[in-house]
């Protein structure tokens, strides 16, 4: 069985017709209108058609289409959507694997699901059934995952592109250079040198794509042969543990939002889950009041913290915080859970501003036993067969 | 003030670490079956792994054959076998 490559154009602005479905079919345009510099980030080909283009200045997109509704992003709302779409198609196959370039887009193996679904087509529907129909999803099915995203870019909404293994290299000539998964200045670049289609990139020597664009440009060329064995790769599953705060009263400074924060930690690590448990990353979710806004930041520790060091961590991390809106919601998510990690402190008299009374300490102990009583360890034969010949015990005479 | 003592200070005095400590040890067929520590058997649920040293055969020759052991209460221990004395010994290796 082939892989399906199942795709939600502009999924960031798509989730907003879940709550809003009357706005189908609207010009719909993604922005950031609380930054200084409002542009348009994402825009519906009903939007696109008026002219509008991704990078514009808000303002002028709005004198294009003054019907436009704009949108600012929501994080937390795309986050959701996308696990829960996710958790669907795991019903129907265990690989699955969302696209690290494009969210809205995941990668199913269909591989020893044929007595279940007969052909590939009927899983493919199944699969487009997993997400809202307002949701436009549309699937390719090919014998690749680059194949297979081609095709489900290029049909419509609701359908299904299924291209057999000989089609692959015929179709893929066809298909926009912006397809290939290289950085979006090698794209412009590639197309400022007159190749805007993948077979205009296949019929260029390999060496030469390898000489002026390295690996990736090779692998990039044998991706647009056609040729792609990656598996499909279901992402390692992490434990998490989430704890929500709706605010009593709307969050404006920071000062608030902390307190709100303390709270949820504590009350986080006073559950089974997280207790007598360390973590190693914090996500903190945040819904504004009224408008469907949100932000998120994820807090990487160095290394696995309880509740008071996490309270710290998130103080610090905050300090800069450019509060955009009253917060209503919010969550926390910490994953990478451990058992309690303890780590061995430096014996406190060895830190150098201490050498002084160490050094009069180990004078004193001299005197009454007549010997260092304080040693430090030192290899002596540590490649020795015999362990006791590795390290000895010498003493400590500053 | 502290008085002193008078005895020669030995700040280079070496101390070994690791050394190999007595164990009582019931065996089978060289092979051990359970061990005593602190006052308290243990029956060996498993041996996990064992390897023979041979070693210093031009001055006091040591030949030890470890064993890396599971015990009944899931902790792990790693004895030898003194070939030369025919003591059994606890060590970390």
């Amino acid at each position: 069985m082939p892989v399906v490559c199942l795709r939600i154009p502009y999924f960031a602005l798509r989730i907003a017709l879940l709550e809003e479905p009357q706005l189908d079919g609207c010009p719909l345009l993604l922005s950031n209108p609380q930054s200084g510099r409002a542009i348009v980030l994402d825009a519906t080909p009903e939007a696109l058609a008026t002219g509008i283009r991704p990078g514009m200045n808000l303002r002028e997109a709005s004198a294009l289409c003054p019907t436009a509704v704009i949108l600012a992003a929501d994080p937390v709302r795309e986050t959701t959507v996308g696990a829960q779409v996710r958790e669907r198609l795991e019903h129907l196959s265990p690989l699955v694997e969302p696209d690290e370039r494009e969210q809205g887009c995941w990668y199913i193996d269909l591989k020893g699901l044929e007595r279940h679904y007969g052909t590939s087509e009927n899983a493919a529907r199944r699969l487009i059934e997993c997400a809202d129909p307002i949701l436009r999803a549309r699937a390719g099915v090919a014998p690749g995952k680059f194949t297979a995203r081609v095709a489900a870019g290029v049909a419509r909404a609701g359908s299904i592109r299924a291209i057999a293994p000989d089609e692959a290299p015929g179709f893929l000539a066809g298909a926009s250079i912006g397809w290939l998964p290289l950085p979006p200045d090698v794209i412009r670049q590639l197309e400022r040198l007159g190749i805007p289609t993948l077979g205009a990139f296949t019929n260029l020597p390999a060496r030469k794509v390898a000489a002026r664009f390295g690996s990736t440009g090779r692998d990039a060329w044998e991706l647009a042969r056609g040729q792609d064995d990656r598996p499909v790769v279901p992402p390692p599953r992490t434990q998490s543990v989430s704890e929500e705060l709706a605010m009593p009263v709307p969050a404006v400074s920071r000062e608030m939002l902390m307190i709100g924060l303390r709270q949820i930690v504590t009350r986080a690590f006073a559950k089974p889950e997280l207790r007598g448990k360390h973590v190693r990353q914090v996500t903190l979710h945040a819904i504004l009041e009224g408008e469907r806004r949100s932000w998120e930041r994820t807090l990487t520790l160095k290394e696995p913290c309880g509740s008071r060091r996490i309270i710290n961590a998130l103080e610090l991390r905050l300090q800069a915080l450019e509060m955009t809106g009253p917060i209503e919601t919010v969550t926390l998510e910490f994953s990478g859970i451990v058992n309690e990690v303890a780590r061995q402190a430096a014996f406190p008299l060895m830190g150098p501003r201490a050498a002084a009374p160490l050094t009069a300490a180990i004078h004193q102990l001299k005197h009454r036993y007549g010997l260092s009583p304080i040693y430090h360890v030192v290899e002596v034969e540590p490649w020795s067969r015999i362990p006791e010949r590795r390290h000895a015990l010498i003493a400590y005479d500053p | 003030m502290v008085s002193d003592t008078r005895t020669q200070a030995r700040p280079d005095r070496l101390r070994p670490l690791n050394e190999p400590l007595p164990i009582e040890v019931t065996a089978e067929r060289d092979r051990p079956v359970s061990i005593v520590i602190n006052c308290r058997v243990h029956l060996i649920e498993r041996i996990q792994d064992t390897w023979i040293i041979e070693d210093e055969w031009w001055r006091q020759p040591i030949r030890r054959q470890y064993f890396a052991l599971l015990l009944d209460d899931g902790s792990r221990r790693t004895i030898y076998h003194d070939h030369v004395t025919g003591a059994w010994r606890l060590q970390d290796y």
